[in-house]
């Protein structure tokens, strides 16, 4: 199942880099190949390839057992990831991340919340004076900036 | 030719006490990284990139060579203890090295994957230091139109080496080829493929896609295979050592494992699964003790461990004399030199011959450095596979989102990280092979340089790539390549024994 959603992805993505490699202006003039040329034969190859997957995809019996998927953790795992995305600056680094730990883990099944928590806020404020103060590579500092 | 006054040179810079304390973090840190379930070199240089960006690019790239190895090293354990390949150039080792942990011979799988790696590596890194400058001159003359040939050679073995479909491969290299072309044309000025969002025109980076591609999908498929058992790693009882008789059926694993990597990885097509594969296979028909494989049998360990080491180091010819890398992990290593605004490729010894000789005697010290603190720290090593898979897996996260943004500063580029951990996710569940895709990504731009000047030469005539006669035999060697497999697999299934 997951072969054919995904080989039809694939004619999916040829259809669009072929639509906008055709988009590009030739832009020849002086130079003999346009920005153009070698997109449209990546395009022209994908499509081909695509094509062939597609077509081996959907004409396979039924594929052997896939692997089971625990789909809600999956899915509140792609929240997380999103959520942290979002808060990461304005919330700070080491705030974000220490939440972030707890979350995750508790999503791929911990259920040690205080320790979890314990481990993601050593974590974050290790990496946080590791990189903003001892490598000089600037993180969020958040509302509150610590103060050493 | 003063090769030896050049690695002496590069032995006097890597031998300063902050490059040898970088070597040691290097190495350390590569282990502590590759040993981690499912995480192979790639994934390690992936998560350790920021570390290096405070360095000068020699330090760094000392490091580098440290992480390189230790990643390796790191990974040969999680196969023989856990059973888990972190790529596929360790398949062949949990196909012997597990079954001899599981009887109680963990120690001797081990130490037979340290010294052959050692062993392996050592004698690579001799051959690579007298090969490479030479390869390198042979490089300089390269004309754009075979350049682009070799490339194309490159791309099709590597596909069809890996995974078990070459139409899912080369999939997954057309669109890496179309992710490179994302961004402003260098040439032109001219937007592709950005859907009018500023944020793409300066095109999407290679970081933030092979950490999302290596990192975020392993922790993604941590998370959907839940409620599947967890698989209590082997302890390691006894010493961790070989007994007489494991020297004895080590020694020419280990010379035989070197003979097939050190070539083939050393080739503009190479890649380290074919050499480990072969050698597997080879011990297997030589060994006297044919009836012990598939049940633990050290030979199959010790010879593709020196296998995929020698093709490792080999790997780094082409990277460094052409700039093509041929696995996922030389792409790795390629983006590290562009982040440092190096460009690895013929003239690259002559440009920056500090940076490359200190880099080669860095893989002799790596290699020592390995030997020396793996096999005493192995214990500490394992306790780290005790640690709950939900605080490995938030750790994971928590490194690559840090790794992307900080070299970033861009949230945007952490989310572009996270969409490609998505996407590297799906791919693999549909057996997608996602190394390609890394390498499209990677080598695209520097292709299609090739390939418009190449035609620029030839005033817009595309017959050049057919009817320059080196151009073509390569470009025939490559055909071969991509269809000869199939007809292997066709006559496979029809029963056919192939030779």
């Amino acid at each position: 199942m997951t072969q054919r959603i995904v080989s039809a992805g694939f004619l999916l993505a040829a259809v669009v880099v072929l639509v906008q490699a055709f988009a590009i202006p030739r832009g020849e003039g002086y130079q003999a190949v346009g920005p153009r040329a070698f997109p449209l034969l990546v395009g022209g190859g994908l499509a081909v390839v695509a094509v062939i997957g597609a077509v081996q995809a959907f004409r396979a019996g039924p594929q052997d057992a896939e692997e089971e998927t625990h789909w809600p953790s999956v899915l509140m795992l792609v929240a997380a990831l999103a959520g942290y995305a979002l808060v990461l600056v304005p919330a700070g680094y080491w705030q974000a991340t220490t939440v972030f730990f707890a979350v995750v883990a508790r999503v791929l099944g911990s259920r040690k919340l205080l320790r979890d928590a314990v481990v993601g806020l050593v974590l974050a404020l290790a990496t946080y004076f590791l990189f903003d103060r001892l490598l000089g590579i600037t993180l969020p500092p958040g509302l509150v900036r610590l103060a050493i | 030719m003063d090769v030896l006054g050049n690695l002496l040179d590069g032995f006097a810079h890597a031998l300063s006490l902050q490059n040898l304390l970088l070597a040691v973090l290097g190495v350390t840190l590569g282990t502590l990284v590759g040993v981690l379930p499912g995480l192979g070199p790639a994934t390690t240089i992936a998560l350790l990139l920021p570390l290096t960006l405070v360095f000068d690019p020699v330090g760094a790239f000392v490091m580098f060579a440290g992480i390189y190895y230790g990643g390796m090293y790191g990974g040969s354990t999680t196969a023989i203890l856990l059973n888990i390949p972190g790529e596929t150039a360790s398949i062949p080792t949990t196909l012997e090295g597990h079954p001899m942990a599981r009887r109680g011979r963990a120690g001797a799988a081990l130490a037979t994957a340290a010294i052959g790696s050692f062993v392996a590596g050592t004698i690579s890194t001799v051959v690579i230091t007298f090969l490479a400058p030479g390869m390198s001159n042979i490089a300089k003359l390269i004309q754009p139109a075979e350049y682009f040939s070799i490339m194309v050679l490159a791309f099709v073995t590597v596909t069809s080496l890996m995974g078990n479909s070459i139409v899912r491969g080369l999939s997954s290299l057309l669109l890496g080829l179309t992710i490179g072309m994302v961004g402003i044309d260098q040439m032109t000025g001219q937007p592709r493929f950005a859907f009018g969002l500023p944020e793409l025109y300066e095109g999407l980076s290679v970081v933030a896609l092979a950490v999302g591609l290596f990192a975020v999908a392993e922790a993604v498929s941590t998370a959907a295979s839940r409620n599947r058992p967890e698989q209590a790693p082997v302890t390691v009882d006894g010493r961790i050592g070989m007994t007489r008789d494991d020297w004895r059926r080590s020694w020419k694993p280990w010379l035989r494992g070197t003979a097939f990597g050190l070539p083939i990885g050393s080739l503009p097509a190479g890649g380290a699964e074919l050499p480990t594969f072969l050698s597997y296979n080879v011990e297997k028909r030589l060994s006297r003790h044919k009836e012990q494989f598939g049940q633990g049998a050290i030979e199959g360990v010790a010879g593709p461990e020196a296998a995929n080491n020698a093709a490792f180091s080999g790997v780094l010819v082409p990277l460094l004399t052409l700039g093509i890398p041929t696995s996922a992990t030389a792409s790795m290593l390629l983006i590290a030199f562009q982040i440092y605004d190096v460009q690895p490729g013929p003239r690259l010894f002559d440009q920056q011959p500090v940076l490359v000789w200190t880099l080669i005697a860095s893989l002799y010290l790596g290699n020592v450095m390995l030997l020396v603190l793996n096999l005493p720290l192995i214990r500490v090593w394992v306790k780290l596979l005790s640690v709950p898979a939900a605080l490995l897996t938030a750790a994971i996260l928590t490194f690559a989102t840090l790794g992307v943004y900080s070299i970033s500063q861009s949230v945007f580029e952490v989310l572009v990280a996270y969409g490609f951990g998505l996407l590297g996710w799906v791919l693999h569940r549909a057996r997608y092979p996602v190394a390609p895709l890394i390498l499209g990504a990677v080598l695209g731009p520097l292709m299609e340089v090739q390939f418009r000047r190449a035609l620029a030469f030839s005033e817009g005539d595309p017959s050049v790539f057919v009817t320059r006669p080196v151009s073509l035999a390569i470009l025939l060697v490559a055909a071969a390549c991509l269809i000869g497999p199939a007809i292997l697999r066709g006559r496979a299934r029809a029963g056919v024994p192939s030779a």
